[in-house]
């Protein structure tokens, strides 16, 4: 059985379901005067005939080789940039947009690129002073201002 | 095309060339990294400056997969096979050049051809009505699903779920908010921009990030970028039929690019005296392909402006964002805005031009940008993306719904599910639920109008009958020999 196809399999199955279920929730109405849940309500449907026959397809071939995670360090990385951006859209409207972009850049540089101080204290510098000149002064958009009022 | 228009087309080139140099940024990445900065203009300019990102991404894309034998996207992985070993054996240039002169006479001709066309279109699809659309939905929804590389369940999941998305919101019909969960950032319907920010420039850091992405740039110096008379005479014939091959398939509504590049090699690698120089630096196979791929993407716009349904994923992007400036690309577009026609017709035509004049010379430039160290190009770009999802609404909370695309995006290459259908489908979704249900009360009910009217007949008996062989086991086999 070929796991890494049969589980997403399932989970579209789970979620056909929750789109069916959520769309009764609505007025179908029927073809000759369709309400708002008809249409999610189909595709919902064909979602989970689809993937049904896809569950029964992969459930009896052969299983497949290698590790899912071929590359750990990499998937770190992927999940240090998740978290660096989600700490941009937490900290935005707090520390502005200049400060936000200065953290954001200095932490991928210091975790991501293994750069020295030096390079991810400048580095930043430069890239969030000439961000804010051209956005917010060459541009004139209205980017949030932090405590330091850019 | 005032001055000032031709500035815009200038500066679009300029920066679709710019981004879509970057590696593992295509076509669809520049649009959605650069869209937001076309929302100052008014709307002729802003589709002007539009259709020149456009180009210039495409042959951008050209440019990383020659240098640094990255494609920019799917239709320049033919370019990678015979434009990076030109490369390597210090004829970059040629190959560079080639690609370009190639992409301009397609263009041209593709353009030449959008505004013979356009009009006897237009004018034949105003017999279209909400069934017939339907239909032509279906069956570009159906052709794009049996071209992606993905086995053709995924495919159907991945339009399915982008239908899905595009439910979400007000219905335009009764005013019912449908699976919005409370939050009001997706009340009137998913934003365009954060989607694609997140399909397709968030995923793509990701992916990269994970892989590790190491640059093999060429090390050769570029030089000669004119072909010399030998290479052109080898070109001419592949440039003339990628030119028509890409025309052709470019038209059809699904997936015309990818496969137009792909056959176009092909058909030069048969038609050959020597087939063994092909994989090992031959032009024919830079010219055709390339030619092909840009004709394709010309004659893309064909079915966008006439019908009003994209060709691909890019111009699926693009009818998002005419969308987003209040203007409807269809058969009445070039009756009640013919300005707006013409003048991105024209557009196109100079922006062609201004690829071929400005970007040849530029060509130094373009490969200092390859040079940036990819650890500090990828925050960059993330935040190009933060910065192009707050503008339009200084929304906060369509910066978490960009990153949520972006870890959807993320997961879904990882299990192999295409995002090509996702996302057409998430563009026309509600224009293909509403002519369902426009339809089915024409009908009063009856699933049959599908079948009954002669023009939407033909066309959901041919998206049927795609559906119908993707499905036969049988010839899973046939496809994964043409996919590889």
């Amino acid at each position: 059985m070929r796991t890494r196809e049969v589980i997403p399999s399932i989970a579209w199955i789970i979620l056909g379901v929750m789109i069916c279920l959520g769309s009764t929730s609505m007025r179908l109405g029927s073809l000759s005067s369709p309400g708002p849940g008809l249409f999610p309500f189909i595709i919902g449907c064909v979602m989970i005939l689809v993937s049904i026959s896809q569950a029964i397809v992969y459930a009896f071939k052969k299983s497949e080789t290698g590790h899912f995670w071929q590359n750990r360090e990499g998937v770190k990385g992927v999940i240090i940039v998740l978290v660096l951006l989600s700490f941009y859209a937490l900290a935005l409207m707090h520390l502005g947009f200049s400060l936000c972009t200065f953290l954001f850049f200095v932490a991928i540089l210091k975790t991501l690129g293994r750069k020295s101080w030096n390079y991810a204290l400048s580095t930043a510098l430069i890239v969030s002073f000439f961000s804010y000149m051209v956005f917010a002064v060459w541009l004139k958009i209205n980017l949030p201002k932090g405590p330091l009022g850019i | 095309m005032t001055p000032m228009n031709l500035l815009w087309c200038f500066v679009g080139c300029l920066g679709g060339t710019l981004v879509g140099v970057l590696p593992g940024l295509g076509p669809q990445a520049a649009i959605a990294l650069l869209l937001p900065a076309t929302f100052y203009l008014p709307p002729v300019s802003a589709i002007i400056m539009l259709a020149g990102i456009y180009y210039g991404s495409m042959y951008g894309g050209s440019t990383t997969s020659i240098l640094v034998n990255i494609p920019g996207e799917a239709a320049s992985i033919i370019t990678c096979l015979d434009g990076h070993q030109m490369a390597k054996q210090g004829r970059a240039g040629p190959a560079l050049g080639i690609s370009a002169f190639g992409s301009f006479i397609a263009g041209t001709f593709g353009i030449f051809l959008l505004a013979i066309v356009a009009r006897p279109i237009s004018e034949f699809a105003l017999r279209f009505g909400p069934p017939e659309y339907f239909s032509l939905m279906c069956l570009a929804l159906m052709v794009l699903t049996n071209l992606t590389s993905a086995p053709l369940s995924k495919s159907l999941i991945s339009a399915l779920l982008g239908l899905f998305l595009g439910t979400v919101g007000y219905d335009i019909f009764t005013g019912y908010p449908r699976f919005t969960l409370g939050l009001t950032c997706i009340m009137d319907r998913i934003g365009l921009i954060p989607v694609i920010m997140g399909l397709f420039g968030v995923t793509e850091v990701l992916m990269n990030v994970e892989q590790g992405l190491k640059q093999t740039l060429s090390d050769k110096k570029i030089d000669h970028l004119l072909p010399n008379k030998e290479e052109w005479k080898r070109s001419a014939m592949p440039i003339a039929r990628g030119t028509i091959i890409g025309s052709i398939l470019g038209i059809l509504p699904g997936g015309g690019v990818v496969m137009s590049s792909m056959t176009s090699y092909a058909v030069e690698r048969r038609l050959s005296k020597h087939p063994e120089r092909f994989g090992k630096g031959a032009i024919e196979g830079v010219a055709g392909p390339e030619t092909a791929n840009n004709a394709a993407s010309q004659c893309g716009f064909i079915p966008l402006f006439t019908l009003g349904i994209p060709a691909n994923v890019t111009t699926a992007i693009l009818l998002g964002a005419l969308m987003l400036f209040g203007l409807q690309p269809g058969p009445m577009l070039i009756k009640n805005n013919p300005d707006l026609f013409w003048g991105t017709v024209a557009s196109m035509y100079v922006g062609n031009g201004m690829l071929l004049i400005l970007n040849l010379p530029l060509i130094g430039i373009w490969v200092r940008v390859l040079l940036i160290p990819y650890t500090l190009l990828f925050p960059l770009i993330l935040l190009f993306c933060l910065v192009g999802v707050y503008i339009p609404n200084n929304s906060v909370d369509e910066l978490w719904l960009m990153i949520f695309f972006g870890v959807v995006g993320y997961i879904f290459q990882k299990i192999q599910i295409p995002l090509a259908p996702l996302t057409l489908a998430m563009v026309i979704g509600r224009v293909f639920e509403n002519a369902f249900r426009q339809s089915l009360l024409l009908s009063q009910g009856s699933l049959m109008i599908f079948f009954q009217r002669p023009i939407s007949g033909t066309l959901m008996s041919i998206a049927i009958l795609l559906l119908v062989l993707g499905s036969i086991p049988q010839l899973w086999g046939i496809r994964e020999k043409l996919r590889t």
